[in-house]
């Protein structure tokens, strides 16, 4: 698990950084295994960190 | 009994059909491979995953045709047989896509390979799930959702679209009660085009997938859902449709059509069950042309319906390509006087048709050559085109400028047909095609 919440912060990181797809999230870790990929993305969902922007961009948004 | 998807895998790998590819793949590559390849694609291993990936399937005409074990040019009447002599689906106790079951906690979508499509999705998507949900009215109803992964036991599922999986959801949230429902992936295309298929009322999709196979469709009971599956599928994905309304982000996503469809507001799928054969492979089907081409056996099948009941005495009709095989409709004919106006007519009657051309049986309607000319030399575009504006839209098409219309108004679009057949008084003789000498005689063999 602990590679997944490492994953996980790595793409809240970017997130940060600026809006994003999903791919070109996913371009951004080219070392991460796919399945944590969704592991990690599934986990930033399930504490609802993800919301969007006017053009359905990924951005981050701050924990409750 | 009905062929089964694993069935119909072994039948096109055993004809060549199927690029057995058995060297390790990146999950990020699926989309890519599947379109570069020149047939369709049987990853054996992706990385991370233990279930195998299929795509490519109905990417054009005659991968759908082989897939199904038609002919080409048989796909419009073929489906509107089908839809003619419905058998009722039956409930089976063997069911291979109950060979492994996992529920509560267990339920993980991570196990699956779900391929991100395209570059601006909203995420990686099931796009080739086939939805059945009890209707009061009309028994098992069936349809075509993509789901769009969200965590390890949600996706979203776009319900903007006027369907009735909408009107049942629509119906339990106005009770505010969450909709059971059941998702089989990996099934026979004669299923996922029935599904698709938008069916009369009172006639359940399975029924047709029974008529279209010569024998029942096999429903397996749901194992957390009052709803059944396809026995056969490859996976099963059951759960609610949480009565939250729409929402949650779902999209964008590459549609059909073959641009993007925006960012949308969707409810979500609670998923209770995740059961798969024990050598389950996922189905990945890729846009736009997978999804295109399914709709093609349909909407050729609607096109001979309507042109029969308009006594027209039609040859052949073709989708083509370019419409999404679906919004533009070549039928060739055995044209009586004003027979050619008669049948635009007919064709732009349907709500998805937007641009008709109808030709003379002389005109092979699969070469556009041959379209090509007829359109230019049997055509006045004063008296040969018909325009009627203000007809039936979707908002998948930008040229209705769908971004300017109002929260609930429709979008209307023009519609344009074709007579490129020989115009009366017009003697046939001024189309007669020159032909070589001795064509019958000269053999090329005799000269190497």
């Amino acid at each position: 698990m602990s590679e997944v919440r490492a994953l996980a912060a790595r793409m809240a990181q970017l997130l940060r950084e600026r809006p994003r797809t999903f791919y070109e999230l996913l371009r951004a870790l080219p070392d991460a295994e796919y399945r944590v990929v969704l592991q990690a993305w599934g986990s930033l969902r399930e504490a609802r960190r993800l919301g969007r922007d006017d053009h359905g961009l990924y951005l981050l948004k701050p924990s409750s | 009994m009905a062929e089964s998807f694993h069935a119909m895998l072994a039948r096109l790998d055993a004809d060549g059909r199927l690029w057995r590819l058995s060297k390790e793949v990146d999950a990020r590559h699926l989309s890519a491979l599947v379109v570069k390849a020149e047939r369709p694609v049987l990853f054996e291993q992706v990385r991370g995953f233990d279930i195998p990936v299929v795509g490519g399937l109905f990417w054009s005409r005659d991968r759908l045709a082989a897939s199904l074990g038609w002919p080409e040019g048989e796909l419009g009447t073929r489906f509107a047989t089908g839809v003619r002599n419905t058998i009722e689906p039956v409930l089976v106790d063997d069911a291979p896509a109950r060979e492994i079951v996992r529920t509560g906690a267990d339920v993980d979508l991570t196990e699956l390979p779900l391929p991100l499509l395209a570059e601006r999705d909203g995420g990686p998507y099931i796009s080739a799930g086939v939805v059945l949900a009890r209707s009061a009215e009309r028994g098992l109803n069936a349809g075509v959702y993509r789901l769009m992964f969200r965590t390890r036991d949600e996706t979203g599922i776009d319900l903007v679209t006027v369907s009735d999986l909408r009107r049942l959801y629509e119906s339990a949230l106005a009770r505010q009660q969450p909709l059971p429902i059941s998702v089989s992936v990996g099934v026979h295309p004669i299923e996922i085009l029935s599904a698709a298929f938008k069916a009369p009322p009172g006639v359940s999709e399975m029924t047709i997938a029974g008529g279209l196979h010569g024998a029942p469709v096999r429903l397996s009971r749901g194992v957390t859902v009052d709803v059944p599956a396809l026995a056969d599928a490859e996976i099963v994905l059951e759960g609610e449709l949480l009565p939250i309304g729409w929402t949650e982000d779902e999209g964008p996503f590459g549609e059909f059509a073959g641009m993007y469809g925006d960012l949308k507001a969707n409810p979500v799928f609670k998923i209770t069950a995740i059961t798969r054969r024990r050598d389950a492979v996922f189905q990945l089907l890729q846009m736009p042309w997978e999804n295109a081409w399914l709709g093609a056996a349909a909407t050729e099948a609607q096109v001979w319906n309507v042109l029969k009941t308009a006594g027209v005495d039609v040859v052949r009709v073709a989708v083509t390509e370019g419409s999404a095989c679906r919004w533009s409709v070549i039928a060739s004919i055995r044209k009586r006087a004003g027979g050619g106006k008669n049948a635009l007519m007919a064709i732009l009657s349907l709500p998805d048709t937007k641009h008709a051309l109808v030709v003379d049986d002389d005109v092979d309607i699969a070469d556009p050559t041959q379209v090509e000319w007829a359109r230019t030399f049997r055509v006045q575009a004063d008296r040969d085109v018909i325009v009627i504006s203000g007809a039936q839209a979707k908002h998948v098409d930008p040229s209705v400028r769908p971004w300017e219309l109002t929260k609930g108004q429709l979008p209307l679009t023009a519609k344009m047909g074709i007579d490129a057949t020989i115009p009366e008084g017009i003697p046939p003789m001024y189309y007669d095609r020159i032909r070589q000498v001795w064509l019958d005689d000269v053999k090329l063999e005799d000269y190497r």
